[in-house]
């Protein structure tokens, strides 16, 4: 295993399949911990978001055959631009109060796999690589599509850093988060701050659906897989904080990456969740969260 | 017509009485003192005005109009502004954007004239703006919580409790301030306090409430001399 490690070649597959992990489900992540943070709704539908992304990304790219840019942007709009009724119909009935949120949202989260499985049927659809080849760099050999997931998440983690720290509505959602209430009191509409959110969250979902349906596939209960790694990403990072979550996903994903390399896939869940329970006990509000 | 004026008002909680059918009126450029023990209604009283405690029972008007129905960000935008018990400044975020924060209901370009206005009253936060507001003491924390409300221009200012935890000295400096805003702003202020004597000090008129009643009002520096108050709440 040694020479494994040594061998630069593995290493750095395993730095960029980690990366782009890593930022898949940091988006995930990202968006689950604004509506906890903000709304304090535990979204159980999060995953199925993501795989609204990933049909999106299906019919749009390998379907209707759109430029493969214009897929990645249309994609999450078109998930979170009709998801917008959802938060009428359903969400907004359960902003601050976490426990009914819990069951309420499990009971999408089930319709809409079900609705899914309705429509499209259970049968796993690829969506064709855009980028396939490699790039070989100082004898590392680097998958291109692994680098446009990398670059295409930093982009998107770059627009919601500016939006949340340079702009007036990111400002309102920040202290939103704080106090809900007292924002209220200076002046901040919440209902509008709530309904923003939500849309930022579902276009962050839907765009990791949309990659990880390119880099695996797309089915009706793929979301399952993104809806546990926020769990972690989010438990490890401590709830409803951002910088919490961007640190969580750093660690699963290369956790996952080079657990999954040297010992299997099952080594690094087991892992993966391991860690989850012990933190649980020795520090209950996450690496970067604070003590109620 | 009066500035600010309560009728009947009753606040539930589930089943928890927090006032009832309490009157109350704040005439323009006024401090009113609102004296009670703790559980008395004080704060339910402030919650109820801006919006957060629910009243099925009596209006409040501002300026003669209805603001019953209004959620907090309109009541703000209608000219309130509140620093709550306990202060609740946003301690994830810099003093500066916390003063952001107040300013959001004011759309347009006024935001620096209204920050140096604060700074003035408070040189201390401007000492401390790019600082964290979490780790303020106690007194620089009430002090960004009136400032905070200031960044909206209210012509009514709700306060609870600016006193609590903090030392005699700091009450003292605040009370000042407050003073001098009062004036040179010509707002018309509740004071919600348990400290009675450094309210009543600063006040024009008073209202003692009692188990969610009004027991008595009137000028404040005559409440002040009542033998009752004087037992009850200043400790003589």
């Amino acid at each position: 295993m040694l020479s494994m490690l040594t061998n630069p070649t593995i290493l750095g597959q395993i730095v960029v399949n980690g990366m782009s992990l890593s930022s898949i489900y940091i988006l995930v992540a990202l968006g689950f911990t604004l509506l906890f943070g903000i709304m304090r709704v535990v979204n159980f539908a999060h995953g199925e978001f993501a795989m609204l992304g990933g049909f999106a990304m299906y019919y749009l790219y390998a379907v209707f055959s759109l430029p493969w840019v214009a897929a990645i942007l249309l994609a999450p709009l078109a998930v979170a631009i009709p998801a917008l009724f959802l938060e009428w119909l359903v969400f907004r009935w359960f902003y601050q109060k976490m426990f009914q949120s819990m069951i309420g949202l499990l009971g999408l989260s089930i319709v809409m796999i079900y609705s899914a499985l309705l429509t499209w049927d259970a049968f796993e659809r690829n969506i064709p690589a855009a980028f396939d080849g490699i790039l070989r760099f100082a004898g590392v050999i680097l998958p291109i599509d692994r680098l446009v997931t990398i670059g295409v998440s930093a982009l998107a983690l770059g627009a919601f850093y500016f939006l949340m720290v340079h702009t007036r509505i990111g400002l309102a959602m920040r202290a939103a988060a704080q106090d809900v209430e007292i924002a209220g009191t200076q002046g901040i509409d919440t209902r509008k701050i709530y309904r923003v959110a939500f849309f930022v969250a579902i276009l962050l979902a839907a765009l990791a659906g949309a990659l990880y349906g390119q880099v695996y596939a797309v089915s009706p209960f793929m979301g399952e897989r993104p809806l546990f790694v926020a769990f972690i990403v989010v438990i490890l990072g401590g709830m409803g904080s951002i910088p919490g979550a961007a640190l969580g996903g750093l660690i699963l994903g290369f956790t996952e990456s080079f657990l999954g390399t040297f010992y299997g896939g099952s080594v690094a869940s087991y892992a993966s969740f391991g860690a989850v329970i012990l933190l649980l006990i020795f520090r209950p509000w996450g690496l970067l969260g604070k003590p109620e | 017509m009066s500035k600010l004026e309560l009728r009947n008002v009753g606040v539930r909680y589930g089943n928890i009485v927090g006032t009832q059918e309490l009157s109350l009126r704040l005439e323009s450029a006024q401090t009113v003192a609102l004296v009670g023990s703790n559980g008395a209604g004080k704060s339910s009283t402030l919650k109820a005005i801006m919006g957060l405690a629910k009243y099925p029972v009596g209006d409040i008007l501002l300026a003669g109009k209805s603001i019953k129905q209004m959620p907090a960000f309109e009541i703000v935008r209608a000219g309130i502004g509140y620093s709550p018990e306990g202060r609740r400044v946003f301690g994830g975020m810099s003093v500066l954007e916390n003063l952001k924060v107040g300013a959001y209901s004011r759309k347009g370009g006024e935001f620096e004239a209204d920050l140096q206005r604060v700074f003035g009253y408070f040189p201390r936060l401007k000492e401390r703006a790019s600082q964290r507001a979490g780790s303020l003491s106690g007194g620089e924390q009430q002090m960004l919580a009136i400032g905070r409300a200031l960044m909206a221009r209210p012509s009514v200012f709700l306060l609870d409790e600016p006193s609590l935890g903090l030392a005699p000295v700091i009450v003292e400096r605040i009370g000042d301030v407050l003073q001098e805003i009062q004036r040179a702003e010509q707002l018309s202020i509740i004071l919600a306090e348990q400290n009675a004597a450094w309210a009543l000090s600063i006040a024009d008129q008073a209202v003692i409430v009692e188990l969610g009643r009004v027991t008595m009002t009137g000028p404040a520096a005559e409440i002040a001399e009542d033998p009752r108050v004087q037992r009850a709440y200043l400790g003589i």
